[in-house]
């Protein structure tokens, strides 16, 4: 029997590209390419090498965090606890350090705070076989609740030393734009080649079918979490190190900028799709207008609504481009 | 039924295909007022596009239909239901957490003068509803809380608070043991004696002969035969049912079977499958057949681990093999190709390639996968069994049905197990598909594997099979031989209520 041929079912973006996500990336992309040429041409400060390195560094924490984000999400969870573990981690190292610990000790003791706060939300997740959303959401609120007990509510200061998040290379690279970099990186080689990474867009594409091709679901969901946890450790350390002392609040407004950068960069909520050059490019863009709403001195209230419209935006267009159902 | 009263429903000649094939082909057919008109045929004959068109989801290509009277030309679901004819498929149940009562009146709520929810008349009228079907149900209990059998009655209560004049009745026995499906025959029965119509689809033949005023037999589309209540026989239902052409069998070639190989000892789980014990050897295809739910699927989950039986042993070789996963089955060589690729066997958010490597990411060495060399091996399986793809980066949802299927093949054959299970593996894909698939399985057994293929394809089961085991209701009932395999010996161990009681 012939079988009729249905050319229409593919969408000409996904002609051009090789998939969905490639053509949102492109489009990120052009974006991107359309602001800078528009800042280039608004003001000349924008384009000089010092401000240029400035997006870098006060896109880097976000970075950090939006691809924990993004690794989580890609899975097929989501970790609301993200901001909070930045602030209990950064504090928590803080608090030794003004408590005369060493720096070493202070941030090997923030970092391993990080992981177990990311082991309990994975462990959470797996044994009550509930939303992540909903276990992720209440162990916000538990992670706060602790960070205030840490800091009593004051404004701890940190060693003097501790000042790596504000140094530069040569005089003009930050430091933490390299951090930044190095981890895009290795988070990219781990998603595209190594085992763990395909079984992380496994089971956030289809669960019950990545379960019955061998693999384990429980055990790789509590890794994701707790490497997303640990990449968060990082974050809060870098984070401390550039604010100079730790308080209550240091993370928690990060959460929403980093789903907000990983969704723009065409991660999906759902799970199973989206790539680290996309959430590269979304928190660039976040950074990049952020910095041009600053250099043309428009009001912070305005840059909120800016952001929030990039978001819905991008969302848009990406489900626009999607097929939809006959 | 009453045959003096105009026909609620009157088909003339109704046909309707899908992309050149043809589904129903010039079927007529009546309904009469407090009638049950049982519907019956093999998987595919055309029965649920038959009633797709009676409850307004397709629209036939030609032929005549009239309810009560009147001319439809329009086919919509709200039309119909308008009309009085009320669907209700298998297992489809209302809202677990709400009461009988809210149930029934869902979408169509009883409200006071002020136009507010008035739950107290709700439940009143529920009662009334009820009662008058001679129910002992309580309007205000949880429908969760309820058996399979007051569900459905609470189903055809709420069909009933509707004003239904026809009412179609997709396997409503299907998930129920046996005294709640007496329940169901008996409302079927009281229903109908208020006038209404009852059009009654059922793969139990025990049923048909208890209910049935007439039978409708479809066969690959057309009707074969109606016959009054009183006239039918098993033996005729099944060969009108059955009736094929024999040059459309694949004619396989034979091929020496080895020693045994396998043994399955009790494998059980309650209320899932009872115990179940049979033995393979290299080189055999071995067909598994009876209705969805009789315990085929359920076996095959419970061999490869996907489901956790309660207990049971399996022996490959000589050793004993333990599998709590999938994970250990696929260490043991065993696979499992699922019946419903699109939701367990596959990607689809990725391309051919990606899937064809997702079962064997535990075998790659180290911490690494290798794509490029995936990509490589899937180009030998594309050549083997001819998967028509642009390539290993096309993304897997653009690919046909057929085709998929041979991606999911392929990627459980790259795994290089001993023991495959394959659940319906021709289900819903074209015929040249169909003969790869068939191709591919007799060459597997050339090499020495051992293969399950579950089906309820009867003529694909007579083809493939060096044996076909038969289950119902979660135990194994026959296991024949190639010789006497049969469609009728299969349907009667597999359908027919009386020889095996």
């Amino acid at each position: 029997m012939s079988e009729k041929s249905c050319p229409s079912r593919e969408k000409i973006s996904t002609r051009i590209f090789k998939n969905k996500t490639t053509a949102q990336i492109f489009m990120l992309a052009v974006a991107l390419v359309v602001i800078i040429i528009a800042m280039c041409i608004a003001t000349d400060r924008f384009y000089q090498i010092n401000n240029l390195f400035n997006i870098l560094k006060q896109i880097s924490i976000l970075g950090i965090a939006a691809l924990g984000a993004a690794m989580v999400i890609i899975s097929g969870g989501i970790d609301l606890t993200l901001g909070t573990i930045i602030s209990l981690s950064g504090c928590t190292a803080a608090a030794l350090m003004n408590n005369g610990s060493s720096i070493g000790v202070a941030v090997l003791a923030g970092m391993v705070v990080a992981i177990l706060c990311g082991l309990l939300n994975g462990a959470l997740v797996v044994l009550s076989k509930a939303e992540p959303f909903i276990i992720t959401l209440g162990m916000m609120s538990v992670y706060k609740g602790i960070t205030l007990m840490v800091t009593g509510g004051a404004n701890l200061k940190i060693a003097p030393g501790f000042t790596f998040g504000r140094a530069k290379l040569f005089d003009t690279v930050p430091l933490p734009g390299i951090i930044l970099v190095v981890m895009f990186l290795l988070l990219y080689f781990m998603l595209k080649y190594t085992r763990f990474g395909r079984r992380i867009y496994a089971i956030g594409s289809n669960s019950e079918a990545a379960y019955l091709s061998g693999i384990k679901i429980n055990r790789n969901k509590i890794y994701i979490y707790t490497l997303n946890a640990f990449i968060l450790g990082i974050g809060a350390m870098v984070l401390l190190s550039r604010l100079g002392s730790g308080n209550s609040i240091m993370g928690d407004s990060i959460m929403l900028e980093a789903i907000a950068g990983a969704v723009i960069g065409g991660v999906v909520m759902s799970g199973g799709r989206g790539s680290v050059w996309g959430v590269f490019l979304g928190v660039l863009l976040i950074g990049i207008i952020s910095n041009s709403l600053n250099l043309l001195r428009v009001p912070s209230f305005i840059q909120y609504v800016t952001i929030g419209v990039i978001i819905v935006g991008a969302v848009f267009i990406s489900n626009i481009g999607g097929s939809k159902k006959r | 039924m009453n045959k003096k009263l105009a026909p609620l429903i009157h088909i003339e000649n109704c046909s309707k295909s899908f992309s050149g094939t043809t589904v129903l082909d010039n079927v007529s057919f009546d309904l009469y007022p407090g009638e049950v008109h049982c519907l019956v045929g093999e998987n595919g004959a055309g029965k649920s596009t038959f009633i797709k068109i009676l409850s307004g989801a397709y629209t036939p290509d030609c032929g005549e239909i009239y309810v009560m009277g009147e001319h439809i030309k329009h086919f919509e679901p709200d039309v119909m239901r308008k009309k009085g004819i009320q669907t209700i498929y298998q297992s489809q149940f209302l809202m677990l957490d709400l009461t009988v009562a809210e149930n029934i009146y869902m979408g169509d709520y009883v409200t006071s003068s002020a136009g507010l929810m008035d739950y107290r008349k709700q439940t009143e009228k529920a009662k009334e509803l009820l009662d008058s079907m001679e129910l002992e149900i309580d309007p205000s209990a949880a429908l969760g809380d309820l058996n399979i059998s007051d569900r459905h009655s609470v189903q055809i209560a709420r069909a009933l608070a509707q004003d239904a004049k026809v009412l179609i009745l997709d396997e409503p026995t299907a998930s129920c043991g046996k005294t709640e499906k007496k329940m169901i025959l008996s409302i079927v029965r009281r229903i109908a004696k208020r006038g209404i119509g009852i059009i009654y689809i059922s793969h139990h033949l025990d049923e048909v002969f208890e209910v049935a005023d007439r039978v409708t037999v479809l066969r690959d589309g057309k009707k074969v035969s109606t016959y009054l209540g009183s006239e039918i026989t098993e033996r005729k239902l099944i060969k009108d049912m059955v009736g094929r052409e024999t040059e459309m069998f694949y004619k396989r070639e034979k091929i020496e079977k080895g020693n045994e190989v396998l043994e399955i000892r009790d494998f059980h789980k309650e209320g899932f499958l009872n115990k179940t014990s049979f033995k393979m050897r290299r080189g055999e295809i071995l067909g598994f057949t009876g209705k969805v739910g009789a315990g085929r699927t359920e076996l095959a989950n419970l061999i490869f681990g996907a489901v956790k039986k309660d207990g049971g042993e399996l022996f490959i070789g000589d050793k004993k093999v333990e599998i709590h996963s999938p994970n250990q089955a696929i260490k043991n060589g065993v696979c499992l190709i699922t019946e419903d690729r699109q939701r367990t066997g596959l990607f689809l958010d990725h391309g051919v390639g990606w899937n064809f490597i997702s079962a064997y990411i535990n075998k790659f060495k180290g911490a690494f996968i290798n794509q490029q060399k995936g990509d490589k091996e899937l180009n030998q399986y594309i050549d083997r069994i001819n998967i028509s793809t642009k390539g290993a980066t096309q993304e897997i949802k653009y690919l046909s049905g057929g085709n998929q299927q041979k991606v999911v093949l392929a990627k459980w054959l790259h795994t290089d197990a001993d023991f495959i299970i394959f659940d319906e593996p021709t289900k819903g894909i074209d015929i040249g598909a169909k003969e790869d698939v068939y191709k591919l399985m007799i060459d597997l057994a050339r090499k020495g594997k051992f293969i399950i293929m579950i089906s309820s394809d009867i003529p694909e089961l007579m083809a493939m099979s060096d044996r076909v085991i038969i289950m119902k209701d979660r135990c194994i009932v026959a296991d024949i031989d190639h010789e006497e395999i049969s469609e009728e010996n299969i349907l009667l161990y597999s359908i027919g209520g009386q020889e095996n009681e």
